[in-house]
């Protein structure tokens, strides 16, 4: 699963997810993509799963690039723990997804088959995702 | 002159407020700049703008009222990240006999001889090149035939002959190769990587502990 390898902050405040995605919301390395159309954390169990969904269905050929990167500490508390006593262990990361962003992109195969490998993929997300294409 | 023909009113107001409201009514702002003279402000006609677009044009006849017709390029075209709707365009005025520089997409044609018989995949690496050229050589696409490609090969910019415009794009850039699928020693990989996987995260964990603790 993708997770940084140095970090400089064991925990980060939560933030917010207010906007569109205007960085990061072009097809740039293949031909198709999948577009997330809400605001999301989307965690590395998550990006793993439609990472292993789309290179499942497409088999042989083409080539898959992720375009986020789960960079955020989410902390949680133990079970059965009184409130207090300090902020909660590190338990797992998340990218910060915003409407408009490219989240997977994929090249070397044809329409129907990227379609469908998006549709698996969009599948594993927590978000509501659409197929788009460069020339779009 | 060319045929695209676009017809487009000059705007007095500003601002997002302005902008808003003229999307409303299916316009789009934009602007129109040439070198030497002033920004001339527009409003557009959304649904004619678009049926423009569809024909891919390399220049287009602009006509402003109260100005006189002028050929340009499209330079910049906003778009919704989410809707994709276009939000607002820039024209660029051009001068016959004075070169302008340009991105042109790249279209690849054929299937290349590495993925018919090798199995290869056929990465379009560079999607657009940037060239420089006279106004009336301007394509609306550069098409490379790449059938010839096997696997491990590429086509670099400096491969491409074309004489009537020259490549701003450096010369050691591919344009597109052929490579190995890779895919099935990623699954292998992903089959025995996954009993793996939650001892290295721990080992993450406890790395992340100990620097906390000396902090």
């Amino acid at each position: 699963m993708l997770a940084p390898k140095r970090i400089r902050h064991r925990r980060v405040h939560r933030g917010r997810m207010r906007g569109k995605a205007y960085r990061g919301c072009m097809v740039t390395f293949g031909q198709y993509g999948l577009k997330a159309m809400a605001p999301h954390w989307i965690t590395s169990r998550q990006i793993e799963a439609a990472r292993i969904a789309i290179t499942r269905h497409i088999k042989r050929g083409g080539k898959v690039w992720i375009r986020i990167f789960p960079d955020k500490p989410i902390t949680k508390k133990p079970a059965e723990t009184r409130m207090g006593k300090g902020k909660g262990a590190p338990e797992y990361w998340v990218a910060v997804v915003k409407p408009g962003r490219i989240m997977f992109e994929l090249e070397g195969v044809d329409e129907a088959t990227a379609q469908a490998a998006m549709r698996l993929a969009a599948q594993k997300l927590p978000i509501p995702c659409s197929f788009v294409t460069r020339n779009d | 002159m060319s045929d695209n023909l676009l017809n487009a009113q000059p705007r007095s107001d500003f601002g997002k407020g302005f902008a808003r409201r003229l999307r409303m009514i299916d316009q789009i702002p934009g602007v129109f700049y040439f070198t030497g003279k002033e920004n001339v402000p527009l409003s557009i006609d959304l649904t004619t703008f678009k049926l423009l677009l569809k024909t891919k044009p390399s220049l287009i006849e602009l006509h402003v009222d109260g100005l006189k017709p002028r050929e340009c390029l499209i330079r910049d075209l906003q778009r919704d990240p989410v809707t994709n709707e276009i939000l607002h365009v820039d024209f660029l005025g051009i001068q016959r006999g004075t070169k302008v520089k340009l991105s042109v997409p790249v279209v690849l044609l054929g299937v290349p001889e590495g993925v018919k018989t090798g199995g290869g995949i056929l990465q379009h690496a560079a999607k657009e090149l940037e060239i420089e050229c006279l106004p009336k050589d301007i394509p609306s696409s550069i098409e490379i035939d790449v059938e010839e490609l096997d696997i491990g090969d590429a086509i670099h910019v400096s491969a491409l002959d074309f004489p009537a415009y020259t490549f701003i794009t450096g010369a050691q850039v591919v344009v597109a190769l052929v490579v190995e699928p890779a895919v099935i020693k990623d699954l292998i990989d992903e089959e025995e990587g996954e009993e793996g996987e939650e001892g290295e995260e721990g080992e993450e964990g406890e790395e992340g502990e100990d620097k906390d603790k000396k902090d």
